[in-house]
């Protein structure tokens, strides 16, 4: 009689919990800033995503040259006006956005994908194969994480698809570090102890128990990470290293850009505001996220 | 409505009909209703109840210690002639620690963890005693800070510490609990206050230390007169070191009266509930325990909210709230059971 | 721990860290494509001379005497020479790295200064009009990609309003008129101690946007980490009981509050260092700034090995040096740390 009276104690909590589920997406729809942003990067991504549909001069936007009409400022034709090879910048930027969010995208879910199962093992396990992970993470992170990527970047040799793996790089131990704490804290809560006791396997209690715990900062850390992602794509393109001419990217618009900034001065203008209006975005759905699904 | 004690002392802290509400998108939920008791002069009063019904929210809105609910309060609490409730910040500030004191669950998250034990202690002494490191000073012809050390020492003794000059230069996480515990009574005790307001300072540690720690609670009440609310949600602790006891139910205060009176004759079915639910040596019967789950707070049931979960619940119980009654002389309870008048079913 | 022991730990992690840091930057020179020899020599160089050059560079030997060589010299603080400007890496390090540590540390005084006392204010004021303002403020700060930032200010400041100069450390007339003589190597310095007013003030007046636009970044960072930082603090036990022993607010905000909100800061500090590093790379470009950033983009176009090795191995040692600071800065202020 007793324990069926805790199963019903028990899926009573389990109903609690869902409503406050549906309760928090009601509270993040209210806030204006989450609904704002979440909008703006829709848009972007969509736009990103058909581009080709989307881009008024599709080919200019891939890098093809229309000499003719060079260093033209904004206008009905090009509303964002013209590059220093005549290329239409609103093309370009969308077909930037591409590169951006792609890569940003890749660069946050490769590190989480690498990051928090080693973070899981050596929060959950510890042991020899915990500390040996842990020690990894504090080497890495020893280092300048952009430095590191740019070294590796050299060395391989320039290419939109080896910047990123370079990134990765450096980017995963952030991840383990911050599961491995959350998972050593929630270690202690009983009801881990309890499942333990009740004789779970570990691989139950960790995909059943800790994983959705720690899924809520983990997610929040990824989106809150794109921006500074895209960031560091945008580096190393500007120095050379990533995606490579013709192929549109803002970090590299904004470099080839500076040359004509006194004279020209939207060709290096607008693709940096764009790569602002899109960090900004990220930060904002971020921060209005993780007020509502991790507070502390 | 008053409540007298039986030697018609007058009562050094009052509270009358204290309500404090939580204001949130799903409606305003009724954390405290109507909550009356008087705590008399050196007397150690029991706030007991289960986890949730709002015995901590009680103690903690008497010294407005949480913010979101300071303007959602009403009702009257009278300590030394002034309503509490309607002191400002800086004058609350002279009564916090000064007159009232409160220690809490955890004693060693309730002590700065960058700073050491000495220098918490020492910032306290030259608030609450300037004038006795002064008079120190001038006797023993030391300097202040000596003589603030001379005291920390002194009081620490008090509460049965010892090598207190390691323990001043220690941190937080070096001690354990029931060292913390006790160096959080000798703090709160250091200003002598009128009133020490204990929330479950005890539940946090482990039994043996425990009693150690309602043992000092009890010598130091009896030495400096102080009264002790004490918070808790285990009836045995109240039983060992309370003059009265208070029952507490989602909210609400089901039935005041003596240790004695609640535990020989309780009159609450709630209380009757707790008591039963105790595992008592010897026993052979299964143990009986209440059914059902405490209200939730933004949507409580009408009338008594205990009426879901009581065996003796009658219509009127889900209609109307019922009202103190003192059954006997100090005893009060609050169910419709005791009516004088009793409408039929 | 005690704080002695700690402190032995922490630099003797970071002696460790400096060893793998040499090693890496070794393996890393080798590993780029590239005849070094040949670019040593120039182009139309005969095979003869590539070779004779293999042989002066060293190159010729295996490669773990190669490494021993570069171990026993930068031991020596020998970094080699530079195969741009022929002189001796560290002497080219010795004028570039003050150049840009002046941008860097006023930049991070700048964050610092300005970063914590608005984090401090967004969470005192909590939901307040000002602590949106501020959030909304430092969301926009950290958003803004270096190289963008440095050229809008250019653009909005010397285009437009004319406010400040264009680039550069001094009005080359006053390299000529009122030279600064170097002693610490940083300009800001030397002219003050030097009496030379003019180049003071000419100096001070061309590092306003280069330090303007790497200071808003970290600042962003700091106040918004200040901000949550302080914000969880509040929320703890040790607070709650120190408001009930009377203490006043101002007091639990600064005295209590800050003090222990200030770990997770002086972290981010430490960091900081890094990034502003990186960061003073594009500024010391866009602003013709001569430091050592300037200097590594030169050494990267022209393969110049031992520059290259110098800057990684200097800019890698100030991180490293950085965060081994900022820990034991940190342990003493928090005790708790291991």
């Amino acid at each position: 009689m007793q324990t069926n009276d805790f199963k019903k104690l028990a899926r009573e909590a389990l109903a609690d919990h869902r409503k406050a589920r549906a309760y928090k997406l009601r509270l993040f729809l209210k806030k204006k800033l989450a609904v704002l942003s979440s909008l703006a990067l829709l848009i972007i991504m969509l736009s990103a995503i058909f581009a080709p549909w989307v881009a008024p001069y599709p080919d200019q936007g891939r890098g093809d040259i229309n000499l003719e009409e060079r260093l033209q400022p904004f206008s009905k034709k090009h509303f964002l006006g013209t590059d220093i090879y005549g290329r239409d910048l609103l093309s370009r930027v969308i077909f930037g956005a591409r590169v951006s969010v792609f890569g940003g995208f890749f660069i946050v879910i490769m590190a989480a994908l690498i990051g928090v199962p080693l973070g899981l093992w050596a929060g959950y396990r510890e042991g020899v194969s915990g500390a040996v992970i842990m020690r990894t993470v504090e080497l890495v992170l020893s280092f300048p994480s952009v430095l590191v990527a740019l070294g590796i970047s050299i060395v391989v040799g320039a290419g939109s698809m080896t910047a990123l793996i370079a990134l990765v790089i450096p980017w995963w131990p952030w991840y383990t570090r911050v599961v491995q704490g959350e998972v050593l804290s929630l270690k202690n809560m009983l009801y881990i102890e309890a499942a333990q006791m009740l004789g779970y396997g570990h691989f139950y209690i960790l995909f059943r128990h800790v994983l959705p715990n720690i899924l809520a900062p983990v997610i929040v850390l990824m989106l809150l990470d794109v921006g500074p992602a895209i960031i560091s794509i945008g580096v190393l393109s500007a120095l050379g290293l990533g995606t490579q001419p013709p192929n549109a990217d803002w970090g590299l618009m904004v470099w080839s850009g500076a040359q004509n900034l006194l004279g020209e001065w939207w060709i290096a203008i607008v693709p940096g505001f764009a790569m602002f209006l899109l960090v900004t975005a990220f930060n904002l759905f971020g921060d209005a996220l993780k007020d509502i699904l991790d507070p502390n | 409505m008053h409540m007298s004690h039986k030697t018609h002392q007058t009562p050094i802290l009052s509270v009358e009909d204290l309500s404090v509400s939580f204001g949130g998108s799903r409606g305003s939920a009724k954390i405290l209703e109507g909550i009356e008791f008087e705590l008399y002069p050196g007397e150690v009063l029991a706030l007991v109840g289960e986890t949730g019904c709002g015995k901590s929210v009680t103690a903690k809105s008497l010294l407005d210690l949480i913010p979101q609910l300071s303007r959602n309060r009403s009702g009257r609490v009278a300590f030394n002639g002034r309503d509490l409730l309607d002191l400002s910040s800086r004058e609350l500030g002279k009564v916090r620690g000064h007159s009232i004191a409160m220690i809490f669950q955890n004693p060693q998250s309730s002590i700065n963890p960058v700073f050491t034990l000495g220098e918490q202690m020492c910032r306290l002494i030259r608030m609450y005693l300037p004038d006795e490191i002064k008079t120190l000073c001038k006797q023993k012809m030391v300097k202040e800070k000596a003589a603030t050390k001379q005291i920390a020492q002194e009081k620490l003794a008090e509460v049965g510490l010892t090598e207190t000059d390691r323990l001043l230069k220690s941190y937080a996480h070096e001690i354990s609990g029931g060292m913390a515990q006790r160096y959080k009574i000798a703090l709160a005790l250091l200003s002598s206050p009128e009133i020490l307001i204990a929330d479950e300072a005890t539940s946090a540690l482990d039994v043996t230390v425990q009693a150690h720690i309602l043992r000092l609670l009890k010598e130091m009440s009896q030495k400096k007169g102080t009264a002790i609310l004490f918070i808790t949600h285990d009836l045995g602790i109240a039983a060992q070191i309370c003059d009265r006891v208070a029952v507490m139910y989602s909210g609400r205060i089901v039935e005041i009266g003596s240790t004695l009176d609640i535990f020989q004759k309780p009159l609450h079915p709630y209380t009757r509930g707790l008591l039963e639910a105790v595992p008592k040596l010897g026993r052979k019967e299964p143990l009986r325990f209440v059914s059902g789950m405490i209200p939730d707070l933004a949507n409580p049931p009408d009338g008594c909210r205990f009426h879901p979960r009581c065996d003796h619940t009658r219509a009127v119980c889900s209609k109307q709230r019922p009202i103190i009654i003192e059954k006997e002389d100090g005893h009060f309870v609050t169910c419709h059971l005791y009516s004088a008048t009793l409408p039929d079913e | 721990m005690t704080l002695l022991l700690f402190i032995f730990k922490r630099l003797t992690g970071l002696a460790g860290l400096l060893l793998v840091l040499s090693m890496l930057v070794f393996f890393f020179t080798r590993a780029i494509p590239g005849d070094v020899a040949a670019l040593y020599v120039g182009g139309n160089a005969k095979p003869e001379q590539i070779e004779k050059a293999r042989q002066e560079l060293g190159l010729d030997k295996p490669i773990h005497i190669q490494y021993l060589r570069y171990m026993g010299r930068l031991f020596h603080g020998d970094l080699g020479l530079s195969l741009r400007t022929h002189r001796p890496v560290l002497k080219d390090l010795s004028e570039k790295i003050p150049m840009s540590l002046e941008l860097v540390m006023l930049a991070l005084g700048v964050a610092v200064l300005m970063g914590v006392p608005l984090g401090a204010i967004a969470a005192i004021k909590q939901g307040s009009w000002l602590d949106e303002l501020i959030k909304w403020f430092t969301a926009a700060a950290v958003s803004i990609p270096i190289f963008f930032l440095a050229l809008l200010l250019q653009l909005v400041f010397f285009d437009q309003l004319g406010w400040f100069p264009l680039q550069g450390r001094l009005d080359s007339m006053l390299e000529f008129t009122h030279p600064i003589e170097l002693i610490t190597g940083f300009s800001f310095v030397d002219s003050l101690a030097t009496g030379n007013y003019t180049a003071f003030f000419n100096v001070a007046w061309h590092m306003v946007l280069p330090v303007s636009a790497l200071a808003l970044g970290s600042l962003g960072f700091i106040a918004r980490l200040t901000r949550s930082s302080l914000l969880e603090v509040m929320n703890q036990d040790y607070i709650l009981a120190a408001r009930a022993s009377g203490i006043s607010e101002g007091v639990l905000y600064f005295r209590y509050g800050l003090r222990n909100a200030l770990s997770p800061i002086l972290t981010v500090i430490g960091l900081s260092v890094a990034v502003l590093m990186l960061n003073t790379f594009f500024v010391e470009v866009i602003f013709n700034w001569p430091g050592i950033g300037y200097y590594a983009l030169m050494a990267i176009t022209s393969l110049d090995f031992p520059a290259m090795m110098g800057v990684c191995f200097t800019i890698g040692s100030i991180y490293v040096l950085a965060n081994t600071t900022t820990d034991i800065l940190r342990r003493l202020v928090d005790p708790r740390i291991k």
